[in-house]
């Protein structure tokens, strides 16, 4: 039975190009460009839903997933929405990833999804990248025959859900151009101290929604022509929000998710939520609030810009912690990916999780010490936290899998 | 319907899965969903009457179809335990759902899943959805799409929602914000009752998810706390439930309104209104993730 969103009633409904069904509840899913993060996510970013992205301190890995979710929507055509009022949105666009258009997709669709990794090697490093990405948990011996038969990257009808990117070569200004990009500057709005800008902007996304047929509400074209609208906006409530009103953010998020709920979009948001965090390791309410009124909510806590000192750090082979905090929950009570994960399926605990930034890369990945580990206080301190954590999470009963607040292993 | 361990565990009298009457709330936080119970509490108040009902009525006919098509797909969370067989015949109540924090379709499909088709039971008026999504906030002024309830529709579409919630009105700084929630509420708990006056049972069982919502949107606490009493009073008259789901975070409890709003006022604190609502409220569930590990568990604390 499809859960398909009501206003296609077809049994087999074409979808739009750049997306795909979910397994697990045939959701209309949205890659977030992260292959990894799409797979700890159960698939993809479910239509109709918002992401929260708590960024991380003094580090931008955050602006790097936004940049990777514009990116797959430039990629798969889909039209793009930047808001930002700390800088100015061009500036951001310019860090977009590149992707490698046509020879990646053809290698990719023209091959089979082999059982030999090495067979779909092509000739440019994109496809060998993308392999790496499944490969990279080849350690995990007996998670080898589930990877390949649910690889997220996998080519979906006659596009791909999720192309690969190369972190060094930004996007060319061409694409850039003959993209649909819509921006929205909140830093050049705030100048002229119309409104509040959370209504501003809500008006803006209003018009572009019901204007331009991302709209379920009003019978438009059939699903396959329709586009898919990715919002994505940069550093909300950051200081250059400036609202009225307190309680102004929550009502924009509750009336976003009024209005994404009957649309074929699905907004991804970063907020500095360190600014709002009190003493402790605890988040501050108002965090907690905007947490509540979104789908999915993901940290970035890199090592770099932690607190707690962490001198060893720079050792690990990754960059910081990734912890899941909600996991989209539309239509259903168990999160799709207790079923479908492959990452954090491995260790039925899914805060166990670090990212790491390649070359090319951003990569989300279970995370475990080096084998070899060098001070006595790194060696002995989070792997036991881990196996713990793991070892309950085993014991629990069928919810057990779904997020939870950081374990605080690392204070 | 529901959980059977749960049923065991929480005993509402021989045979019931619902208090005879009274108010319970629900508190969850982020890491752990509470509405799972939410569901629950909505199974258990729509399933006894559908057992008397009459099975070759085309429209559990329908909703046996669906069931059987769901059992194919994969949804393996799907319940299907009978285990309140011996409940007590004829005290079916009218399933008023507002549903501040999901539209219609997420709460159809997961009642699907469990085996419940909520299409069915509204067909029969016993079940009554209130949209507080589309509408509900002030911001939504800028819409021009708005779903239309069902009664408007010419042909209606299975999720359409039976009422909308009205705006709330937009609180500047002179405004009266008591006043104005006061009102506002009002009317909500208005619509409420006029929806329950056009559903065929004598008992209520009114469902809110999620009062945190009208909480955050900026309504006073004094004005959501007398809209949950006015329901409870209304409820318990008409020997009905009414079924609250709050956030109970730690840091929502924090004393953190002070530090953020410039306009703050005592009575605006989180941690009061949830005192309140606990002590309004007879039962008291608390869903929380366990403390000790990367797990969660249910504790029901029957108060």
């Amino acid at each position: 039975m499809s859960s398909f969103r009501k206003r296609v009633p077809s049994k087999q409904p074409k979808l739009p190009p750049g997306t795909k069904l979910s397994p697990h509840n045939g959701q209309v899913l949205v890659s977030t460009g992260v292959p990894s993060l799409d797979d700890v996510l159960g698939g993809g970013l479910p239509a109709g839903s918002i992401c929260l992205v708590l960024a991380d301190r003094r580090t931008g890995y955050s602006n790097m997933l936004l940049n990777y979710f514009m990116a797959q929507g430039l990629a798969a055509g889909h039209q793009v929405h930047l808001t930002s009022a700390d800088t100015t949105p061009q500036d951001l666009l310019k860090a977009i990833p590149s992707w490698c258009p046509e020879v990646a997709q053809d290698a990719a669709v023209l091959e089979p999804p082999s059982p030999s990794p090495t067979a779909s090697t092509a000739t440019t490093t994109t496809p060998e990248a993308k392999m790496k990405i499944a490969w990279r948990y080849q350690n995990l011996p007996s998670m080898d025959v589930d990877h390949d038969q649910n690889r997220p990257v996998g080519p979906h009808a006659s596009n791909l859900f999720c192309h690969s990117f190369d972190l060094l070569r930004p996007v060319r200004p061409k694409v850039l151009e003959s993209a649909n990009i819509d921006l929205f500057d909140l830093s050049a709005w705030r100048q002229h101290d119309l409104a509040d800008p959370y209504e501003a902007l809500f008006a803006h996304l209003c018009a572009l929604i019901e204007e331009h047929g991302f709209s379920s509400l009003e019978s438009g074209p059939a699903p396959a022509e329709r586009n898919v609208l990715r919002i994505a906006i940069h550093a909300l409530a950051s200081p250059f929000w400036q609202g009225q009103n307190p309680n102004a953010c929550v009502q924009f998020l509750h009336a976003l998710k009024g209005l994404l709920r009957y649309s074929f979009s699905s907004c991804m948001i970063t907020v500095p939520a360190h600014l709002y965090q009190t003493d402790g390791p605890h988040r501050s309410g108002f965090i907690r609030q905007l947490e509540h009124m979104c789908d999915a909510v993901v940290e970035l806590e890199s090592f770099a810009g932690s607190r707690s000192a962490r001198p060893s750090a720079s050792s690990l082979n990754c960059h910081g912690f990734f912890y899941i905090h909600k996991q989209p929950l539309l239509n259903s009570l168990v999160p799709s990916s207790s079923k479908l994960s492959i990452i954090s399926g491995a260790q039925l605990s899914t805060n166990n999780l670090a990212f790491k930034q390649k070359r090319h890369k951003f990569v989300i990945e279970t995370f475990h010490l080096p084998p070899e580990g060098g001070v006595n206080e790194r060696r002995v301190e989070p792997p036991a936290a881990e196996k713990r954590s793991s070892e309950r999470a085993r014991g629990s009963g069928p919810h057990a899998a779904s997020s939870l607040p950081a374990p605080l292993l690392d204070f | 319907m529901g959980y059977a361990s749960l049923n065991r565990a929480v005993d509402f009298g021989p045979g019931q899965a619902l208090p005879d009457q009274g108010t319970v709330l629900l508190t969850d936080t982020v890491g752990s969903d509470g509405s799972f119970l939410l569901h629950y509490f909505l199974a258990n108040a729509l399933q006894p009457l559908s057992q008397n009902t009459p099975t070759d009525s085309p429209v559990t006919a329908v909703g046996k179809a669906l069931h059987t098509q769901l059992r194919v797909g994969p949804t393996p969370e799907a319940r299907q335990q009978q285990s309140s067989g011996d409940l007590i015949p004829g005290n079916g109540y009218g399933v008023i759902l507002v549903g501040l924090a999901q539209i219609f379709n997420h709460y159809l499909l997961i009642a699907r899943k469990l085996g419940l088709n909520l299409n069915a039971y509204r067909d029969k008026r016993r079940f009554y959805f209130v949209d507080g999504v589309s509408r509900i906030s002030p911001m939504a002024k800028f819409r021009k799409l708005f779903p239309t309830p069902i009664s408007n529709q010419v042909t209606p579409t299975p999720t359409a929602p039976n009422a909308i919630l009205p705006p709330i009105p937009t609180l500047g700084p002179d405004t009266d914000i008591h006043s104005a929630s006061h009102t506002y509420l009002d009317t909500v708990f208005e619509l409420i009752v006029q929806g329950f006056a056009g559903m065929d049972a004598t008992r209520p069982c009114l469902v809110i998810d999620n009062l945190s919502v009208l909480w955050d949107l900026g309504l006073s606490t004094d004005a959501v706390l007398a809209f949950v009493r006015s329901c409870k009073l209304w409820a318990e008259s008409k020997r009905g439930v009414v079924v609250l789901l709050a956030h109970a975070d730690r840091p929502l409890l924090a004393n953190f309104q002070a530090a953020l709003s410039p306009t703050h006022q005592p009575s605006t604190q989180f941690e009061y209104f949830l005192k309140a609502l606990v002590h309004l409220t007879n039962f008291v569930f608390k869903v929380e993730p366990l403390s000790s590990g990367n797990s969660r568990d249910v504790h029901g604390q029957v108060s």
